[in-house]
């Protein structure tokens, strides 16, 4: 790809992003926590991850055996 | 919310953990409902007993409904003296069935609502709900680990529990030469491997995605962090905070509450030597950074 297109192709991609409308769940969770002053446990779950579940990082960790034992 | 990490060296275990605990405080108005407090001064690494070779550190539930994380690191203590002999991984199988024992017989009513609901063959969106609340809220884990006689060879073990089991899971050795993190997973996760696993299950899930679960992975995988094999110890501790002081400072930066945060307290295990702290914070750091105290 030249650099003319990819520099479209990512101004395109950047412009869509920028345009996106608000997520529902996004919406929704910025709504509860005005009204409670609390986020919903299910939104700390999405944007914090699962607090009972761990992060292995080394040479032989990889993005594959952290998914396959994410439940571990 | 509580976040943790510990790194097995060769040269030793090196546990970090911030310093912030999230309490209810109840309105002065029955039944009202209560509002979320952080405070910045909580200990989460513990040294099981004096003059030991043995810590451990924590992540998720705060403490225990009665009895203090303390309280129970110290009862222990006084348990392990009346078996010297036992190995690491007898230890990290004593502190489980302690823990477990203790977390069950607290949270009887919690634990029974969790699992009869979670074994639901359909839950409303209310019953959802509240199983997302009692997950998230009564889950967590500890990372134990030091070293014995007469081999002195460092170990450590994660324990995690969660509202839902019957029983409690078997402790899990960690890798030695690498690291693990625990509490507040998707920051490191999408430091250290582009993405979390929120974003993965999203992308597959959507309509616009025709691949395979495998396919999405080999098109993230090569933008991760590669990492060395067991670094000197003097580097897993600075690996171990900047992890914790990371997440810390994203939290911090985001539009999310500062649910973990405070200082980063640091402890090492060395092969020659006993626990020691790296960073410790004083009994009266609250009154220092309230600025009562000069200096």
């Amino acid at each position: 790809m030249d650099k003319t297109r990819k520099t479209a192709t990512e101004r395109e991609l950047r412009d869509h992003l920028q345009n996106l409308p608000t997520a529902d769940w996004v919406r929704q969770m910025i709504d509860h926590y005005h009204r409670t002053g609390a986020y919903r446990s299910k939104d700390l779950h999405r944007l914090l991850g699962d607090p009972a579940k761990g992060v292995e990082v080394g040479p032989n960790a990889s993005l594959t055996s952290c998914y396959e034992s994410k439940d571990s | 919310m509580t976040i943790a990490a510990c790194y097995l060296s060769a040269e030793g275990v090196v546990f970090g953990a911030d310093s912030t605990t999230t309490m209810h405080v109840r309105n002065p108005v029955p039944n009202t409902g209560s509002v979320e407090h952080h405070y910045n001064f909580a200990q989460k690494i513990f040294q099981i007993g004096d003059h030991s070779t043995l810590g451990i550190t924590m992540w998720g539930l705060g403490n225990l409904s009665k009895t203090s994380y303390r309280t129970l690191v110290a009862r222990f203590s006084d348990q392990l003296q009346q078996c010297p002999e036992s190995t690491m991984a007898d230890i990290a199988a004593l502190w489980n069935e302690l823990f477990w024992t203790a977390y069950s017989s607290e949270y009887p009513d919690i634990l029974a609502r969790a699992r009869h609901l979670s074994l639901l063959p359909t839950r409303t969106p209310e019953e959802s709900g509240e199983l997302d609340m009692l997950e998230q809220s009564f889950s967590g884990g500890f990372c134990l680990g030091g070293w014995r006689l007469p081999d002195r060879a460092p170990q450590a073990f994660k324990i995690t529990y969660g509202p839902t089991q019957t029983t409690p899971t078997a402790p899990a050795p960690l890798s030695l030469g690498s690291a693990k993190f625990w509490g507040c997973p998707n920051l490191i996760n999408r430091l250290i491997y582009g993405v979390d696993f929120g974003v993965l299950a999203a992308i597959i899930q959507s309509d616009k995605w025709t691949g395979t679960d495998e396919d999405l992975l080999a098109l993230v995988s090569p933008y991760r962090l590669a990492q060395p094999f067991d670094l000197p110890i003097r580097e897993a501790i600075d690996w171990v905070h900047s992890s914790i002081y990371t997440t810390i400072q994203a939290m911090k930066f985001s539009h999310l509450a500062p649910v973990c945060g405070g200082p980063v307290e640091i402890a090492v295990i060395t092969t020659d030597r006993q626990f020691r702290w790296v960073r410790h914070k004083r009994m009266d750091a609250p009154l220092r950074h309230g600025g009562l105290i000069d200096g």
